[in-house]
């Protein structure tokens, strides 16, 4: 059995930093290595107190063996040195437990490595050169022709964003989910006066308005001064807190703010979350984003641009029949599924989802009209229905068939007449 | 409904294990990468998915960042969130925060990170995507029967 001795000395030689935590939580042994990590004389750290409070010193927090390793389990932790809140360097623990005989924890081995080199950096407030080429190419995805299509519908649109994009206006784009917003808001900011500058989305779904304001005001945020904002997109304000909707405003009203894109999906005057002046101020130039269904010849220009996979003809038709609520988005969503399906076919109707065949389906063979349930119609059918059986057992005397209808011959003559029922000749007969 | 997923292109394993349990409370997929490329065969085909992507911007510009915008153009659903992994002076941060954002990144994160944080951005961009693909807001967890209500307790007292 190694003596206490012969596992320090074990330890000693090791170029990996290791360290001792007793039961008590104080420092009982560390190895030179550890010591040329910390850079400190482990003489005089012996018996230094680990605790994650802030009454230990920042060295025992950071060496502090977490509550999974007292609880019994290997653990890995990485952390900042204690003069820094992050790294780089960070500091790459594992934490071992020492279990006794008794069931007890007799303390925790920790073993330390570095991991990356500190480096003092000045500020610039500026990025490497090349990262501007990077920016550029990005920017040039995002031309105006990416929404013209062929039709009608889709000229006066692109019109309009041309218009928007050759002012500095506040802009605000109305459209359905998924029409195409955020591309167009691209567009109005790669093609207009701010271009120079960054494009700046902020969406209020799924970001809390507090990280929202990190975002942006926040230390280091981008909306300040040298955060060189070109156009700042706001997707659907009305989502946001109405006193950060003051903020915004308040910023955006400054003369050296960036200009303002919106959008929702009701024009901003309907919507009653906005605060008062929202509206009145960003919504200058308001422009309707079209949705798909009301531009469906340019299902296939569209198709094109969403996927290079060929597509069959017999599948545009198919296409052609669904309503698109959910617009490019679900176009985009559709065509990709169904060129992972084709390989390397082209995209033909059975790799579509099942409900756009069908829908195709049922509009290419209508069902039959219902038939009518008017209960005076259904009511004359019978009866004409009934005194034509009853002729026809009678052999067309009508004395006989009103005798077996149970009515006036007068009145089956009447009804005989009424209905235009063809006659036989023969005794009896109307 | 696929599955949602959360993909963390990262360093190492420090930001997975800050949200393991968050996601698995939530029965979400987690995919750690190391290659940047790898994200987008992750993204197809389309389902709910948050990307979390850690970079360091003092040595790996301007490829990696290249990258960023791919992501963004062809898998707008899916949104990006930008890790730095190096504490960047405050006066530099402005400058990468926009640049980061003009590529199409939904958020940046600089440390120091908390897992508070990456919780609310987790759990509230896969709340969004999800929602937007099936129309229906993501239903809140049920709350968990070992937690103890303050607020609760309070209204008992009265």
């Amino acid at each position: 059995m190694a003596s206490a001795k012969s596992w320090r000395s074990f330890f000693h030689a090791s170029t990996t930093a290791v360290f001792v935590v007793g039961a008590s939580r104080r420092l009982r042994y560390a190895n030179p290595a550890w010591e040329r990590v910390i850079g400190a004389d482990w003489a005089k750290l012996r018996g230094l107190r680990l605790s994650a409070f802030r009454s230990a010193t920042p060295l025992g927090q950071t060496l502090m063996p977490p509550p999974e390793a007292w609880a019994g389990e290997i653990t890995r932790v990485r952390r900042a040195p204690p003069d820094a809140t992050s790294g780089p360097p960070w500091w790459d623990f594992t934490f071992v437990p020492l279990p006794g005989g008794d069931g007890r924890l007799l303390g925790v081995v920790g073993f330390l490595t570095q991991h990356g080199e500190r480096t003092t950096r000045r500020a610039t407030g500026k990025l490497p050169a090349d990262l501007a080429a990077t920016q550029a190419d990005h920017a040039r995805h995002y031309g105006v022709e990416l929404l013209t299509g062929t039709t009608a519908v889709g000229e006066r649109f692109v019109n309009l964003v041309r218009l928007a994009a050759s002012t500095v206006v506040p802009v605000w784009l109305i459209g359905e989910r998924g029409s195409g917003k955020t591309t167009a808001a691209r567009a109005i900011h790669h093609q207009g006066p701010t271009h120079a500058k960054a494009f700046v989305a902020a969406d209020a779904h799924g970001v809390q308005p507090y990280l929202l304001d990190a975002l942006l005001f926040g230390k280091g945020g981008a909306a300040l001064p040298t955060g060189g904002i070109g156009t700042l997109f706001l997707h659907d304000p009305g989502l946001l807190p109405r006193d950060f909707q003051e903020k915004l405003a308040g910023y955006l009203n400054k003369p050296a703010a960036p200009r303002v894109v919106c959008a929702s999906a009701v024009s901003p005057h309907a919507d009653p979350r906005l605060i008062d002046g929202f509206a009145t101020r960003f919504g200058v130039l308001e422009i309707r984003v079209p949705a798909l269904r009301d531009r469906p010849d340019d299902l296939p220009w569209f198709g094109e641009r969403v996927t290079p996979h060929p597509v069959a003809d017999a599948t545009w038709p198919v296409l052609a029949a669904h309503d698109w609520p959910g617009n490019l988005r679900e176009l985009s969503d559709v065509l990709r599924t169904a060129a992972a399906r084709a390989g390397a076919l082209p995209i033909a109707p059975e790799h579509l989802p099942r409900v756009l065949r069908e829908r195709h389906l049922l509009t290419a063979n209508p069902l039959p009209q219902p038939r009518s349930m008017a209960l005076a119609a259904v009511l004359e059918a019978v009866e004409r229905r009934m005194i034509e059986d009853a002729l026809l057992a009678c052999h067309g005397n009508a004395t006989a068939a009103a005798k077996r209808l149970d009515v006036p011959r007068a009145t089956l003559l009447r009804r005989v007449e009424a209905f235009k029922i063809p006659t036989v000749s023969g005794g009896g007969t109307p | 409904m696929k599955y949602p997923l959360v993909v963390m292109c990262t360093l190492d394993d420090a930001l997975p294990n800050m949200l393991r349990g968050f996601l698995r409370d939530h029965r979400w997929l987690l995919t750690e990468l190391r290659q940047p490329e790898a994200v987008a065969a992750q993204l197809t085909p389309p389902r709910p998915s948050v990307v979390f992507w850690q970079f360091d911007p003092t040595a790996d510009a301007p490829v990696p960042l290249r990258i960023v915008g791919e992501l963004a153009r062809q898998h707008p659903d899916a949104p990006l969130v930008v890790v730095s992994d190096a504490k960047l002076p405050v006066e530099d941060r402005p400058a990468w925060t926009a640049m980061v954002l003009d590529l199409g990144a939904k958020y940046v994160l600089f440390p120091p990170f908390t897992r508070l944080v990456l919780e609310d951005l987790a759990g509230g961009l896969m709340a969004a995507a999800i929602e937007r693909l099936t129309g229906r807001p993501l239903e809140p967890l049920p709350p968990d029967p070992e937690a103890i209500d303050l607020a609760q307790g309070g209204l008992a007292d009265d």
